[in-house]
């Protein structure tokens, strides 16, 4: 009796206690709070809660186009910064895990963007965006310099995605250079004494070895820029014309700028059940093409 | 032995969190209770100000009040405008409301400011000054600074051109435009790229402030009784917004407040949506730049146009607070007191709302001058952007797509309906 005191329920309270109990406090209280508010039109403020019923939802799913817009912009963004996170970070953990003379130094200057954090990145950004973009198009003439950045829906989208791209590309390269180390070395080299070529290497060996790291990457990706906020908030505002305003900027509006809080907790529940079914989709794919050695 | 340190590490862990969260509530039960009684000089009492408006200047105000008043502390802090509602309702879910603030968005925070209708200054302040914070009868903030919106010009520019009267009606401005790009001035700088302040605040309140009862015509717009398209006063709006942006910088749609008021500050335009607070920044970099500001223009009809927009900077009291009746003292102190009337005039160059507290030029500058010029001759009207202000982004992005030639005037105006009818 006293062993498995000691051993397993012991144990499980030290070392689980405390994040069950921050986790309670913090994530399961709140969310419990935010499903009872999405049945009611509170303000945020006052002492009355009004019961609505599924009025919140109904409002969400047939007249409130800006909600549907953003989830839209959002979806889309997604797609293209995932893609484009995961190809690029791979890339760069490919070359900078062979052996060069300047990887660490290279190593760090890619990680680096992703230890500013995102608002102080957004107005860095705003201002290169705005002031330097349009001085070195001023001097060289270059078309690219000289776009609006900001100004029109298809540069302002794909000015948040280079940001955001340019940011999140380091932390995934940290996960694919751990992942490829953990390819074993005598699997490709007797692939190579074989004859095979560095696709024909990359495509059924290495591939195939990474799996995890691309299951972890692709997720962490696609909730990241499901959430993302900071940036749309300092460098676009959701600008022009709502037209680069994520979920979590709509929702934080609605909650925060309009008084609707009611309403805004019934669109972070949609919110939270689409991440949700959309993670799971994801990790049940890329899981499926793991393999073990 | 093992199983003695674990328990006591979990009851370290568990106490530790426990106690973390309880103690900012001890915390503010013994503060009301050092102060509940008043007559304890003793216990140091801070009154903390929060403002949108960066005034330098406030320290000297505080010294002298914690001078008369030995056992007070005066603390201010700072939140940007567009943060403010958002910054206050965390602040209030902490439990850290200051004693004043800003009265921001009225008809949502009413239930949290004290009645200061018996207070000694009521009766110095301006005609009409009092509406913005009054509900049901009762006066919830007190106004201290008047701001006046509207267009901002840069007089030595219209010299140049040689314009020797403002632009009273919207073919007078079109025809001072012409002037003043023969004279080869830009007549406008705009920051389109601000949707809230410059386009669904300032630019759309200039036609909703002038409507015969603006709160009552929110009401109909919302349950679909009322309508924008159809109204000529809306569809000039447009007009004079089309006007604008095609006279004034491109990249409008990029370009932010700050930038507008140094391009107007700077002489690279002549025109502005603006306001009179814009005296910083010609006090900070063109010092001695005349400047002024009138009415814009947007109809052809004189007596409605001929009004600015009067914006009122008050400060509330938070009903709650267990040092209010300090914090009216404080009140009290900034508006009658001698350093207080000095530094509101020559410190913080602004007018006051308040009568008894006379601006001169040579502190508060021309620009503010011309405002008070049309405060004395009773040619304000009050901004109407508070009735609608929670969806004021939203109505100037609408107004961004019409800026950018992506809609005309009809779908804009239809388009706002809408917002107005989904506003809940």
């Amino acid at each position: 009796m006293n062993r498995v005191w000691s051993s397993s329920i012991m144990q499980q309270i030290v070392f689980m206690g405390p994040f069950v109990v921050l986790f309670i406090l913090i994530t399961a209280i709140p969310f419990t709070f935010g499903i009872y508010y999405s049945f009611t039109d509170w303000n945020g403020l006052s002492d009355k809660l009004p019961w609505v019923g599924i009025d919140n939802y109904k409002f969400i799913f047939t007249n409130d186009t800006a909600f549907i817009h953003s989830l839209w912009f959002t979806i889309r963004f997604t797609i293209v910064s995932v893609i484009l996170c995961n190809v690029i970070g791979f890339i760069i953990a490919y070359f900078l895990s062979k052996p060069l003379k300047s990887r660490n130094v290279l190593r760090t200057l890619f990680f680096m963007p992703n230890v500013i954090g995102g608002i102080i990145l957004g107005f860095i950004w705003l201002f290169i965006y705005t002031q330097g973009f349009s001085t070195i198009g001023e001097y060289t003439g270059i078309a690219f310099f000289n776009l609006p950045w900001l100004g029109t829906e298809t540069t302002a989208f794909w000015a948040l995605v280079i940001v955001f791209v340019w940011q999140g590309v380091g932390y995934i390269m940290v996960y694919y250079i751990a992942g490829l180390a953990n390819v074993p070395q005598d699997l490709i080299e007797a692939a190579t004494i074989d004859g095979a070529k560095t696709l024909q290497i990359l495509r059924n060996i290495i591939f195939p070895m990474i799996m995890p790291s691309i299951t972890v990457c692709i997720f962490i990706s696609t909730v990241a820029s499901f959430k993302s906020f900071d940036l749309n908030y300092s460098l676009t505002k959701g600008g022009p014309f709502l037209s680069t305003e994520s979920v979590a900027m709509n929702i934080y509006t609605e909650a925060f700028a309009k008084n609707n809080m009611g309403l805004g907790a019934a669109k972070a529940i949609v919110f939270f059940f689409i991440v949700m079914i959309i993670s799971i989709i994801q990790v049940y794919l890329t899981k499926k093409r793991e393999v073990q050695v | 032995m093992k199983q003695i340190w674990s328990v006591v590490c979990t009851v370290i862990i568990l106490g530790t969190l426990l106690s973390a969260c309880s103690s900012s509530g001890n915390q503010s039960k013994t503060d009301q209770a050092a102060n509940g009684d008043g007559s304890n000089k003793q216990k140091e009492v801070t009154i903390k100000v929060v403002e949108y408006k960066n005034l330098e200047g406030y320290k000297d105000i505080a010294r002298e009040f914690e001078k008369q008043n030995p056992g007070v502390k005066v603390e201010f802090s700072y939140i940007n405008s567009v943060d403010f509602d958002p910054t206050m309702k965390a602040r209030y879910a902490a439990g850290d409301m200051p004693d004043i603030f800003n009265n921001w968005n009225v008809d949502v925070w009413k239930d949290f400011y004290e009645d200061l209708s018996d207070q000694p200054w009521v009766g110095d302040l301006f005609e009409g000054t009092k509406g913005f914070v009054t509900r049901d009868g009762k006066l919830l903030g007190m106004p201290y600074i008047i701001e006046g919106a509207g267009l901002v010009y840069n007089k030595e520019l219209f010299e140049k051109a040689g314009i020797t009267a403002t632009p009273k009606t919207f073919t007078e401005l079109k025809a001072i435009a012409q002037k003043l790009e023969d004279s080869g001035t830009q007549p406008f700088v705009n920051s389109y790229g601000e949707p809230l302040f410059q386009l669904g605040a300032h630019f759309f309140n200039n036609a909703m402030d002038r409507v015969d009862n603006p709160v009552q015509f929110i009401e109909d717009l919302r349950n679909g009784k009322a309508h924008l398209v159809g109204n000529p006063m809306f569809e000039q709006m447009l007009d004079v917004l089309r006007f604008s942006a095609e006279h004034g910088n491109h990249k409008d749609l990029t370009t932010d407040g700050n930038t507008q008021a140094n391009d107007l500050v700077n002489g690279k335009a002549a025109m502005a949506l603006q306001g009179n607070w814009i005296q910083d920044n010609v006090n900070k970099s063109n010092p001695g730049l005349k400047m002024g500001i009138m009415p814009y223009p947007f109809t052809d009809d004189i007596n409605l146009n001929d009004k600015i927009n009067m914006q009122i900077y008050s400060l509330a009291v938070y009903n709650k607070s267990p040092n209010k009746e300090i914090a009216k003292k404080f009140l009290n102190f900034l508006v009658t007191s001698d350093i207080g009337k000095k530094t509101l005039v020559e410190v913080f160059h602004q007018v006051p709302a308040m009568k008894t507290i006379k601006p001169t030029e040579q502190f508060v500058g021309p620009i503010n001058m011309d405002l008070l010029s049309y405060l004395e001759q009773g040619k304000v009207v009050p901004v109407a952007f508070w009735d609608y202000f929670p969806i004021a982004t939203d109505i100037g992005q609408v107004l961004q797509k019409f800026v950018a030639n992506k809609t005309n005037s009809t779908q804009t105006l239809k388009e706002i309906e809408t917002l107005f009818k989904n506003w809940r």
